[in-house]
Order: C-alpha cells, then structure tokens, then sequence
C-alpha cells in the first residue's frame, strides 16, 4: 500500500513538472533569444548553452523610440487606474453600504459591459475619436479603458466593502460623523489591500490591450506592445529588438501577476463568482 | 419636564431624519459619476453602431454613404465569408475551450496539494495567463519558424517531424489552437482551484470514513461541487474565444485564405483593412447578439441547475 502510495505520488509530480516546463519553455526561450546575437538567435541547432549578451536591449533602448512607447504605456494604465479607483471606489462603496431600487440591475449592466466583445467598441469609439480629433492621443486610450477598468473596480471593491465590518462606521456616525467623513477616515484606510489588488488588475487590463491601441493610435500615443509588433512588419522580422522589448513589457506583468494571484480570479470574473 | 423630553425626542427624530437625508445624498454624489460614465461610455457606441449598421459607410468611398437600411444585414445573411468566419468562431471555441477545460480541471487536480513546493509553484502556472495576448501571440511566431523557430527542433528530439505550422490551413488552425490552450488553460485551473479550497471537510471525511475510494470521492462529493464553477469557467473561456483577436493578427493574419478569420476578425478586417464601417458596424452587431444569446441562454441554464440542485 505505502509502495503504491509512493509510485503514485511520482507519477503525479512527474506530470506537474512535464506541465510546468511546456507552460514556461516559451517564455525562457523569448529571454534566451532576447539575450542572444542575431547569429546566435537562428543557428541550428538551436544553442542552448551560450554567452548572454545584452546588445539587443542595447540597441532598442538607443536606436528606436521604444523607451518613448514604454512611457505611453505607463502612462496609459497609470491614467485609466486612478481614474477608475477615483470614479469606481466610492461608488463601489455605496452600492456595498446602500440599497436602492435597480441597484442589481445596475449591477448586471456593469458585468454586461464586462462581457460585450471590444469590436462592438471599436468601430463606434474609432468614428467618435475621428470626429472629435482624439485619434492617437492618450486620452482616447485612457477613456477607453476607463470603461473596462471602473467596471471591474466597481465589481471587485464592492465584494471587498460587503467584507468590511460596519461596527467601526456605526460608531463614528453615532460620534457625528459624516458618511464621507467615515468613508475617509475609517474604511479607507483598512481598505488598501483591497484597492491595490484592483489597482493592480486594472493595470494588467490596460497594459496588455492591443485592439484598441491598435485601431486608435498611430505613432504619438503608440503603446509598447504595438512597438513590438510594429518591429516585424519594417525591413524584415528583427527579432532581437522583438525578444528583448516583449521581455520588458512582460516583466512588471508577471510579478504583479504572482503577487496578486489570489485576486486574479474575482477580478477576471468581473465578480461573477466570489473567489 | 415632560414637555422637554417631548420636545428633545421630536428634535432627535428631526435630527436623524436630517442625517438619512444627508447619508442618502452623500451615496447618490459617490454613485453618480460613475453611473453617468459607464452609461454614456457604453450606450453611446452601441447605438452608434446601430446607427453606423444602418448607413452605406466606406471610407474608401465617401460619396457613395448614406442611409442603407437593412442592406448591411442582408449582405450579411447571403456573404460566403460571414459563414465562413462562423464556422471558424464555432471551431475556435469547440476545440480550445474544450481541451482548456479538461485540462485545466486536471491541473488544478493535480496542484491541490499541501505540499509547499507545489503551492508556490502555482503561481508560476498562471505566467502564460498574465502576459499580454499580443506576446503569446509572438513567443509562438518565433516558435513556430520552420527550421529556425526552435518548436520542429525540439519535437525532432522525441521523433516528431513537425509541420509547416502556419502555412497549410489545416496547421494554421491546430497552431491557432495551441497557443490558445497554453494560454487559457491557467485561467479554468484557477478558478477550479479556489473551488476547491473553498470545500467544506466533512463530506471527505464521512467518505474516508465510508471506505470510499478515491474515485468515488471525485465522482460523488468532489465534482458536483464543482459544476458549478466549471459552467461559469466555460461560459467565460467561450466569450473570450469568440472575442480572440491578438494570437490571430500575430500568427495568421486569418489565413492561409480565410482559414482562420473568425467572426470577430472579420469585423476587424472589413472596418480597418476594407474601411467598410456600415458592414463593419453590421458584423459587430452579429457578434454582441450572438455574445448575448450564449449569455443569457447560459445564465437561465445555470439558473435551472441552481433549482435543481
């Protein structure tokens, strides 16, 4: 029995460490790439053991704009966070502390917008922005994602609020404060881990969108996926440059990826479920 | 004496119906922006693009727009490619989503253990989950380079000779396939996993007790409990797969041909390659429907199951 036991467990350790290494070989093959020489980066076959050299970071960060498209993408996602925690916290407070009429359909609408596929963005945000001259600009990313990221702060901070005990805001009110002044003052601040979890989930909404930074922005506002892209459709695949900027657009992304994993769940649901 | 206590219970009730007032208002101003944002955000494009479906609208053609009526949609219901890029939508949700939900059900099987090893190294399943789609979509173009990309070398090592992956629409459609599963998969065995760790003990304990074996456990206690989440998974994983734009664009571009130009890049391409917006706006439209219907087909089923449960 205890013999079985053992081949059991062997087995399975054997298939979780098989998956492991197929759900990460690519992501070790684009840092290896990324830290290889053209020349290097194509023999065959293929050189796993090898000298890093950093010439490819080198080269994107002095010889292209991407440093620039970087900074585009930081701002972008800074500028839809805090819009949507400044938007999306309070309100997300009220619909946890009060009830009112339509406040499930309201909920339901908000988990709609959610779901709706971005095409049926797209078209209609591309032909306003034209009108009005927003094309390529920060603004009409940051309204965009605005949309995607308020209701996704709306839907998770108001499960974290249902959690937060109300004695505390009882007492206060009973001491003649004001809502705001308890929300300000009491439920804030026991509130930050919540909000930079979602924060944090906004900010991976923004900085992996591609469709629409696609569509509504041309070289100003260019996001540094879009950069990435755009370095294989000019004078051949360079895929050196490729490697070595998609390294640095996936770093801050996996470890605020491992940091809240415990909150992916809850936030890719928009809420449907509590995690 | 008695005519102050009255007078002061009259005032508190004043008083406290003042504070209701100012409470009541007070949500109201934390509510109301972002009701008004949401709500000009998201209906003003909708009926946009109900507007837009309704116009004869190229960009390519400007003299020719104006007002279509129906045209767009009975275009639509007579155009080869439509259906084509239906089958493809059905085949990308068929076979990726599938595989993600059996193995990610398997994965979040086999990683809900105590050990410490094997609860840090959860987090390192969900890597292809986190990075932007655009990226996977990349990873895999390189991969997938005959000769040169790293993906045929690696299968030659264990005796596979592998395809010219993007180039037949055959390969091109198994390697859309694959990047999507190793992308998604982390994305079931989540939420499985937090199912699963949100189980009350006794169950498995009366089961221990009982003598059942492992099996029975999963069948009878573990997987009923589990249904639940696992529609919620399917019902997410299949909007997003009808909504897959980045590993396509990256890989395939939709072809060879149209082989794998769902419904969703159909739309993309008739509006920003073609620049035929009122078509555009057209297939959109199709697309939101057809979203909603799976929606709300889905919620009534799970509904139902909930009663029967």
């Amino acid at each position: 029995m205890i013999k079985r036991r053992f081949w059991v467990d062997f087995v399975l350790s054997g298939a979780t460490l098989i998956w492991l290494i197929l759900a990460l070989a690519p992501l070790l093959w684009l840092l290896s790439l990324s830290l290889k020489t053209q020349l290097q980066a194509f023999a065959t076959p293929p050189l796993l053991i090898f000298k890093p050299t950093f010439v490819n970071y080198v080269d994107l960060l002095q010889n292209t704009d991407f440093a620039r498209y970087f900074g585009n993408s930081i701002v972008v996602a800074l500028g839809s966070v805090s819009l949507s925690l400044l938007l999306g916290v309070p309100a997300a407070y009220a619909f946890s502390r009060q009830g009112f009429r339509g406040k499930n359909a309201t909920l339901v609408w908000i988990l709609v917008v959610r779901m709706t596929p971005a095409m049926t963005y797209v078209i209609p945000f591309f032909m306003i922005y034209k009108t009005v001259g927003l094309l390529d600009t920060w603004a009409s990313l940051i309204i965009l994602y605005t949309l995607f990221t308020l209701a996704l702060v709306i839907w998770t901070m108001q499960a974290f609020f249902d959690e937060v005990p109300r004695s505390l805001e009882e007492a206060a009110r009973v001491d003649g404060a004001t809502v705001g002044q308890s929300f300000v003052h009491i439920v804030l601040p026991v509130s930050g881990p919540g909000i930079a979890a979602t924060a944090v989930l906004c900010f991976l909404f923004s900085w992996n969108e591609f469709l629409f930074a696609l569509v509504m922005t041309r070289n100003a506002a260019r996001t540094a996926p879009l950069a990435i892209v755009n370095f294989m459709a000019y004078e051949g695949a360079e895929w050196g440059r490729i490697a070595a900027g998609s390294v640095l657009v996936l770093l801050p992304v996996l470890i605020f990826g491992f940091v809240t994993r415990k909150y992916l769940v809850q936030g890719l649901l928009g809420g449907a479920i509590k995690g | 004496m008695r005519s102050a206590t009255v007078l002061s219970a009259n005032q508190q009730a004043r008083s406290s119906r003042r504070l209701r007032r100012e409470e009541r208002a007070t949500y109201f101003w934390f509510l109301i922006p972002s009701l008004v944002v949401l709500g000009t955000l998201s209906i003003i494009p909708l009926c946009t693009t109900i507007y837009l479906s309704l116009q004869n609208l190229n960009l390519t053609q400007p003299f020719l727009s104006g007002f279509a009526g129906l045209a767009n949609f009975q275009r639509m219901a007579a155009d080869p490619v439509f259906w084509n890029s239906i089958v493809v939508a059905v085949i990308f949700i068929l076979v990726p989503v599938g595989a993600q939900m059996l193995l990610g059900l398997a994965l979040a099987l086999l990683l809900y253990n105590k050990q410490p090893i094997v609860r840090i190294s959860r987090s390192l399943f969900i890597a292809p989950m986190v990075i932007p789609p655009v990226i996977a979509g990349l990873i895999w173009k390189i991969l997938f380079i005959p000769n040169l990309g790293g993906l045929n070398f690696f299968l030659g090592l264990i005796g596979i000779a592998g395809p010219n992956w993007l180039e037949t629409p055959f390969w091109a459609i198994v390697s859309i396939c694959m990047v999507a599963i190793w992308e998604n998969t982390p994305f079931v065995m989540l939420l499985v996993l937090a199912a699963l760790e949100s189980m009350p003990e006794e169950p498995f304990e009366a089961a221990r007790v009982d003598g059942a074996s492992s099996t029975q456990t999963f069948q009878f206690i573990t997987f009923p409990q589990l249904v639940p989440v696992l529609l919620v998974a399917l019902l997410f994983r299949i909007i997003d797969a009808l909504g897959i734009f980045p590993v396509i664009f990256i890989l395939t571009g939709g072809g060879p041909g149209r082989a794998t130009e769902p419904l969703n890049y159909y739309a993309y391409t008739t509006g920003f390659t073609y620049l035929d917006i009122g078509y555009a706006s057209a297939l959109a439209l199709a697309l939101f429907v057809l979203i909603a219907g799976i929606s709300v087909a889905f919620l009534r089923f799970k509904l139902r199951a909930v009663e029967v449960e």
